[in-house]
């Protein structure tokens, strides 16, 4: 009797063991067929050259990478990608922070306020670069309007190739507004009131107050947006095809937008996988750069 | 007395900071829905205004939606969110479980393959899955749409830390009383894990609504566009006609998620931050 009821349980656990298999299974199949088949595909076909249709290719070695760091263009994208990044990350995370601390604030009538800024997290890169598109516009636009009451005359944004990187800077520190506000102000709601009270009877001023209570406390916070913004700006792809399409003249063309181009555009396969690796390896950079960096530097409570 | 005055002036100051930064804001968003309600004459006078004459005037509205198939688009958004939502549920809440409660054997190396392909990117995997898409005759369908994005493994590990505090005696009681692994995940699982898998939820549909570079690539007919696409190939057919009749199709394609979005707002916010954030 007590025999039988081991061997029920053995067989039991077995069986739901196995199951567990069954669960995973969907998870692992789609996973293996649309990342990690692909992922090693891309780097297979960044040693290549493929016809446009193709059906036949050949092995080049490092040929593509070679190409791409001889070819200006590249250069180019490299170095615009470098400034979009840079300014968008750099402009956009102060301002929010900012609106965070005004939102922040003890007041009336505050979550209508919240409501209006966390708006543009509802909306998409490319809505975001088409509503810009709008009052940017040179002629019927209502910021050139504004800017030449105030005796300024406003450039033609999206085609004027001194422009065009600021105007998708612009946009895209718009678009970002909304999570970087959210994520700022929970850190903000965290930082304990009796630090700032206590503060205040040692004679602190508000500026004294930001730079050694608040700053301190939502460092981790300050460091996980800068990575999240630096790599939701690097992959960037919607609003400036919207607003710019990477022109004029390559001004905006960063890396995502150049592969997309090279790839189903110019149907140059191989280069254009090449270019993924190297797209993969920044990333891969940053995010070892941040693991580093965030068990050292950052205070945490 | 006087310390109530100095707070006084000082949130009036700050009401007005906040007003200033709230119209900075929204003055692209504003500028573009009063758009949509004026007439060509009133588009193109100088000096441009803000408001429209009337909040009536709705030709341009008719002409947008007559000039493109703008119901297909939101249709084809909505199923393929839709779709993409239950796919994700359903295939991670199975996998997650797997690996917190069954753990058959290489289920932790299993995990950490997920866990690790989070860090590649979209854009490097996207030429092999748009060659495996056209070798298997998919393209323009939905199912490229869709199929692609049903394994999210921040989904699984947000459902695996959950599972994780869920205790393993739960099941052993659970199948002691006749109940099996799948219907302990689907009936006593599933069920208090709720908070975690709504915020899934959203972030899965949100993700899936605001797609826009897979979308352009797989897709060629007007019948399969989605919202973004579409929006973008009628600002490419319309450049440079009638201004107003642009805003408005802009404003047709983004009239629901605003709606969605301040209904739901706490869930969203939630769902983003992870919670910790007054509305």
């Amino acid at each position: 009797m007590s025999n039988l009821l081991v061997r029920e349980k053995i067989g039991y656990s077995n069986i739901y063991k196995l199951s567990g298999y069954l669960f995973i299974l969907p998870a692992l199949f789609l996973f293996c067929v649309f990342v990690i088949y692909p992922a090693i595909s891309s780097l297979y076909l960044s040693f290549r050259i493929i016809s446009p249709f193709g059906d036949r290719s050949i092995f080049i070695g490092l040929k593509n990478y070679i190409n791409l760091f001889q070819s200006n263009n590249y250069i180019n994208s490299l170095k615009v990608t470098g400034i979009f990044v840079l300014y968008t990350v750099i402009i956009g995370l102060p301002f929010s922070l900012l609106i965070s601390m005004f939102l922040n604030l003890p007041l009336k009538g505050i979550s209508g306020f919240r409501t209006i800024f966390f708006l543009p997290l509802a909306i998409s890169p490319v809505m975001a670069g088409v509503i810009w598109i709008f009052l940017l516009n040179p002629n019927i636009g209502l910021l050139n309007h504004l800017l030449s009451v105030i005796g300024l005359v406003g450039p033609s944004w999206r085609t004027d190739p001194n422009w065009a990187l600021p105007t998708v800077i612009i946009v895209t520190i718009w678009k970002q507004l909304g999570f970087n506000i959210i994520i700022f102000l929970a850190a903000l709601q965290n930082v304990p009131l009796e630090l700032y009270e206590a503060a205040s009877i040692d004679g602190a001023n508000s500026w004294r107050k930001f730079v050694k209570i608040t700053i301190p406390l939502i460092s981790p916070t300050i460091l996980f947006l800068t990575i999240t913004s630096v790599i939701q700006s690097f992959e960037s792809f919607g609003a400036i095809d919207v607003l710019t399409s990477g022109g004029p003249a390559n001004t905006t063309n960063v890396l995502v937008y150049a592969l997309y181009k090279d790839a189903f555009v110019n149907f140059r396969t191989g280069y254009a996988s090449a270019q993924a690796y190297i797209i993969f390896m920044i990333l891969l950079l940053i995010s070892v750069f941040q693991f580093k960096f965030m068990n050292k530097k950052v205070h945490y409570q | 007395m006087k310390f109530n005055q100095e707070k006084a002036i000082k949130s009036l100051w700050a009401y007005l900071a906040l007003c200033l930064l709230s119209i900075t804001v929204l003055l692209p968003t504003l500028f573009m829905v009063f758009g949509s309600f004026k007439m060509q004459s009133e588009v193109v006078s100088f000096p441009p205004k803000l408001f429209p004459k009337s909040f009536f005037y709705l030709e341009n509205f008719v002409k947008a939606w007559h000039k493109a198939p703008f119901g297909i688009y939101l249709t084809n958004s909505v199923i393929v969110g839709i779709c993409t939502l239950l796919g994700v549920l359903i295939i991670n809440t199975f996998a997650a479980y797997a690996f917190s409660h069954i753990k058959p054997w290489g289920s932790k190396f299993i995990f950490l393959l997920f866990m690790s392909g989070m860090i590649i990117p979209p854009q490097v995997t996207v030429v092999p899955r748009y060659m495996l898409m056209q070798r298997f005759g998919l393209i323009d369908s939905y199912a490229a749409l869709i199929l692609p994005f049903l394994t999210y493994p921040m989904g699984i590990f947000l459902l695996y830390q959950f599972f994780m505090t869920v205790p393993k005696e739960f099941e052993e009681a659970a199948r002691i009383d006749g109940c099996g692994p799948f219907r302990f995940l689907v009936s006593i699982l599933i069920p208090i894990s709720r908070p975690t898998i709504s915020a899934m939820s959203i972030l899965t549909f949100v993700n899936s609504w605001n797609r826009y570079m897979w979308p352009l690539i797989v897709t060629n007919s007007t019948r399969m566009r989605t919202a973004p696409i579409g929006i973008k190939m009628f600002l490419d057919e319309t450049e440079g006609s009638h201004l107003g009749v642009m805003m408005a199709g802009a404003v047709i394609v983004i009239t629901p998620v605003i709606i969605v979005f301040l209904l739901g707002q706490k869930h969203f916010v939630k769902a983003l931050a992870g919670g910790g954030v007054k509305g």
